[in-house]
């Protein structure tokens, strides 16, 4: 713990970061102070990374079910910088248009990362929801077959990002679900 | 260049153990070939995927192949990826890296500079974006409460939140219509001098008299008496109808004032209820993709409170149980035999005829109290303790209370018993409550008209001579504007009362009690939509009253500021998260239009008020007029001559009827207009199944092909 070297943000920074992200002002500075507060003492907030953990255990993320997946995500070699930080509150931003967010959901759902999500993810998907060793297995397959009918329009057993995609954009929660507002400020 | 082996089927093969072994997916053929999906991860659809920015490896590879010459064609493969995107999007909507963004910005910048800055128009364009930007931001900023609704969102889910959301809405109406109120009625009445003293007893007209203030000396309690219900001082000041003088000044802003509050809540209106449209309108046949949206979009990532999320959890088990139950409902539904179907729809009808029954013998209870409180105050009993006499004073508001209290858990029982799905019920329960809080303030309204007209009868004895009952109702709009008071007033008093004495105890006392019985008996949800019906009654009363009591708005603000916080201290000490989540785009299309519903309710009594019934002699800025809309072409004939033409022409046939036709065309051409667009939805939802099916024929041929021809 420790704080890096307390450096006011320069205002061209300022500008360009919202210019570059569907972030407020105010937003910007908050996660700013969230970054400053958690990373390595003595270093620049730019050249500072968290640890995936450190980030998973922000407030916004603590209850996630989905946290590792979106720290995975988001971070370039296990590590976050402050511009990785910043995509990820640009993605669940309020203001964020539905391409971006649809296209981070897919990645975030995509459990073995082999492009499509499949029965395999939607079991994990379906279990971490619930997050009980209960669930009976019948309304697993229930719920899986159910989604795969509905959305998997060529029939590979797979949610290719196109039929997601398609999926999602008509829904009209998941603008509304897919949205953090506070990051530990 | 063709395919490097790092993106082939063992490396995916290995790693999918889930895979289920299909003909087409290659994976018999270790050595040779591509499967199914490596074939379908080149497509163009997945080129977002495949390039993720320049150095980050496409989504999809396993992050072990690290050689160098797999590095390189790689790397190649992304570039050409990178070739099929076009990018005329902003940077900050690539789903790419920071770094990546900056430096795609900045050539985008160079390019600009470069080919000079595009055509003007797109320049005026790019200006024009960046300012409603920033008014918007600028907008969003004014909003207060903004990080309390946020709060509330991340703790109780966007159900509760959007019941917040709807009260500040409805604050802001309430402050437009008082500050156009303090403009257009309080400062026109003292611009001409300090209006008059009430009539008092002097006065001799054919109508009455007409004296409001109480003689000698007032003990405190007659003062709390007059404060509760709108009589003695209270009765001829700025807070009702009666006191304004009759300048015609006064009397024409008082009637635009109506008008223009009404149609000022109309515009506010429709523009929150068309973001909700559009968002509903969007899920086009919802039935059918429900279990997609619900297992996708099922956690609200907003969720930051470590208390609720096992409940959480609870609540997405049993809204997909509910799910899956609900299919199981609908499968047994279409296989009932006749004898069942008959079975229940008799159920069906006789529950309806019970809700019918209930809801008409609480009707004519409330058009019982309002008739009998004129009667019962003169009984001596009555007269004597002023307790009683407050209590029948308050008869009518008491009744809506208990009928609103007792009846719609009469409802939520009866509802299962029906034998509709889970979702329908609630749809069902909901508009059976809504109906019966709007119809017994339409109730109470047609028994004050009663009194009022004599039951619509010119010719009867009382309503004679002044086309009002002036016996009893020597000032009637004073009348009106004091049953809307008490209401308004009640439904506070309730609102605390319940708070107060129900939901605070409940908490504290059940925290002691042990075990199961302390839990269950402690656990209170935020009802949402019993409390937005709640509210939107208690707006309809404040618009049916506003004309008959011009500083009911500030009131009603007033009001709606102590019952934010009051909700707001309720939700956070008392309550845990309901049980049923309210869905959000449910909330922000279904709540402005009962909104709508209950202004157009309002206005009914408003206009018939306006044109038919003749107004007090006695009172108001309309005393000795035929009817309150006489003061307008009155004033229009001190206009000048072309103004009143203009003005004239408009309420002819000439203009209505030309205006009626080109609505009705316009109106036929978007209704044509969107069945067309459905056909046609229908039509490409038809091609893309066939284009999927191609795409997969297609893929299976290219992999059957690899695979027995090892050169590709």
């Amino acid at each position: 713990m420790g704080q890096c070297l307390r450096y006011q943000m320069h205002w061209e920074d300022l500008e360009e970061y919202q210019a570059l992200t569907f972030l407020t002002r105010n937003e910007i500075l908050c996660i700013h102070d969230t970054f400053l507060k958690l990373c390595p003492p003595g270093k620049h907030y730019k050249e500072a990374t968290l640890t995936m953990d450190q980030v998973s255990s922000l407030p916004a993320l603590r209850v996630n079910p989905f946290r590792d997946r979106i720290c995975r995500v988001f971070s370039h070699n296990g590590m976050f910088s402050f511009e990785d930080m910043l995509s990820m509150a640009s993605v669940f931003s309020e203001q964020a248009c539905p391409s971006l967010k649809i296209e981070y959901a897919f990645r975030i759902y995509d459990f073995n990362e082999n492009g499509f999500i499949d029965e395999e993810d939607l079991q994990k998907i379906i279990l971490r929801l619930l997050n009980s060793d209960d669930t009976s297995e019948d309304l697993l397959v229930d719920l899986m077959h159910h989604v795969l009918r509905e959305s998997d329009l060529d029939n590979d057993n797979m949610l290719s990002f196109s039929e997601f995609e398609h999926a999602m954009a008509k829904s009209p929660d998941f603008m509304n679900s897919f949205r953090i507002h506070f990051w530990g400020c | 260049m063709e395919e490097n082996p790092t993106l082939d089927s063992t490396a995916w093969g290995s790693s999918n153990g889930w895979l289920a072994p299909r003909e087409a997916r290659g994976a018999s053929f270790p050595s040779a070939g591509r499967s199914l999906s490596s074939v379908l991860n080149e497509l163009p659809s997945a080129a977002t995927l495949r390039y993720r920015g320049p150095g980050v490896l496409p989504w999809g590879t396993p992050e072990e192949e690290e050689e160098e010459d797999g590095g390189r064609s790689r790397q190649a493969f992304a570039e050409a990826t990178q070739m099929e995107l076009q990018d005329p999007h902003p940077s900050r909507e690539l789903p790419w890296p920071m770094q990546a963004r900056r430096a795609h910005r900045q050539s985008h910048a160079r390019d600009q500079l470069v080919h000079g800055s595009g055509p003007r128009m797109d320049q005026l364009a790019r200006l024009l974006w960046r300012s409603k930007e920033k008014t918007k931001e600028g907008l969003q900023r004014l909003q207060p409460w903004a990080w309390t609704l946020k709060r509330i969102g991340g703790q109780f889910g966007a159900g509760t939140e959007s019941y917040f959301s709807l009260l500040r809405f409805l604050l802001l109406l309430n402050v437009l219509a008082s500050v156009l109120m303090a403009c257009m009625t309080l400062l026109p009445t003292w611009l001409e001098g300090a209006p008059p003293g009430p009539p008092g007893l002097n006065t001799s007209s054919p109508c009455g008299f007409y004296d409001p203030h109480s003689q000698g000396l007032v003990t405190f309690d007659t003062q709390l008496f007059n404060l509760l219900s709108g009589e003695g001082y209270l009765e001829w000041s700025p807070l009702f109808y009666g006191f304004y003088p009759p300048c015609p000044h006064l009397a024409v802003t008082y009637l635009c004032w109506a008008f223009a509050v009404g149609l000022l809540c109309l515009l506010f209106i429709l523009h929150r209820s068309v973001s909700g449209l559009k968002q509903t309108l969007l899920a086009e046949s919802g039935a059918l993709t429900s279990y997609s949206h619900r297992v996708f979009s099922a956690w609200d990532f907003g969720l930051c409170g470590d208390v609720h999320v096992r409940l959480r959890q609870r609540i997405i088990l049993y809204e997909l149980q509910v799910e899956l139950e609900e299919t199981m409902v609908r499968r047994q539904a279409a296989v009932r035999t006749l004898g069942q179907q008959a079975r229940v729809w008799s159920v069906r009808v006789l529950l309806n005829l019970l809700v019918f029954a209930l809801l008409g013998a609480a009707f004519y209870g409330v058009y019982w109290a309002t008739e009998s409180t004129v009667e019962l105050q003169e009984t001596p009993l009555v007269q004597e303790t002023p307790l009683l006499k407050l209590g029948v004073n308050y008869l009518p508001s008491i009744f809506i209370a208990g009928v609103n209290f007792v009846l719609p858990p009469v409802f939520k029982l009866i509802a299962p018993l029906e034998g509709y799905t889970r979702s329908r019920q609630i749809v069902l329960i909901l508009l059976r409550t809504l109906f019966l809080r709007l119809a017994s303030l339409v109730v109470l309204l047609f028994s004050l008209w009663n009194q009022i007209t004599c039951g619509g009868d010119a010719e009867a004895e009382d309503c004679k001579t002044c086309g009002y009952n002036y016996k009893e109702l020597p000032c009637w709009e004073t009348l009106v504007g004091q049953e809307m008071y008490k209401l308004l007033l009640f439904d506070l008093l309730t609102g605390l009362a319940v708070a107060l004495l129900i939901q605070f105890p409940r908490k504290l006392l059940c925290g002691l009690c042990p075990g199961a019985l302390g839990r269950l008996a402690g656990t209170q949800e935020f009802q949402v939509p019993d409390e937005v019906l709640g509210l939107i009654y208690a707006q309809t009363v404040v618009w049916v009253g506003s004309f008959f009591c011009p500083l009911l708005p500030l009131l009603n603000t007033v009001k709606f500021l102590l019952l934010f916080y009051l909700k707001k201290l309720t939700l956070f000490f008392t309550c845990s998260p309901a049980a049923r989540t309210f869905r959000a785009s449910t909330a922000n299309f279904f709540f402005p239009l009962v909104l709508l519903l209950g202004l157009a309710i309002s206005s009914v009594p408003l206009l018939y008020s306006i044109f038919l019934i003749p107004p007090s002699k006695l009172c108001g800025p309309f005393r000795g007029q035929s009817s309150i809309w006489a003061q307008i072409p009155e004033s229009i004939s001190s206009l000048p001559e072309t103004a009143q033409n203009f003005l004239f022409f408009l309420g002819t046939q000439a203009f209505a009827v030309p205006l009626l036709l080109i609505s009705s065309i316009l109106m036929a051409y978007t209704v044509a207009l969107a069945n067309s667009y459905g056909r046609l939805i229908s039509q490409l939802k038809r091609q893309r199944e066939t284009e999927a099916q191609n795409k997969v024929f297609l893929a299976r041929r290219a992999v059957a092909l690899s695979s027995t021809n090892p050169a590709f």
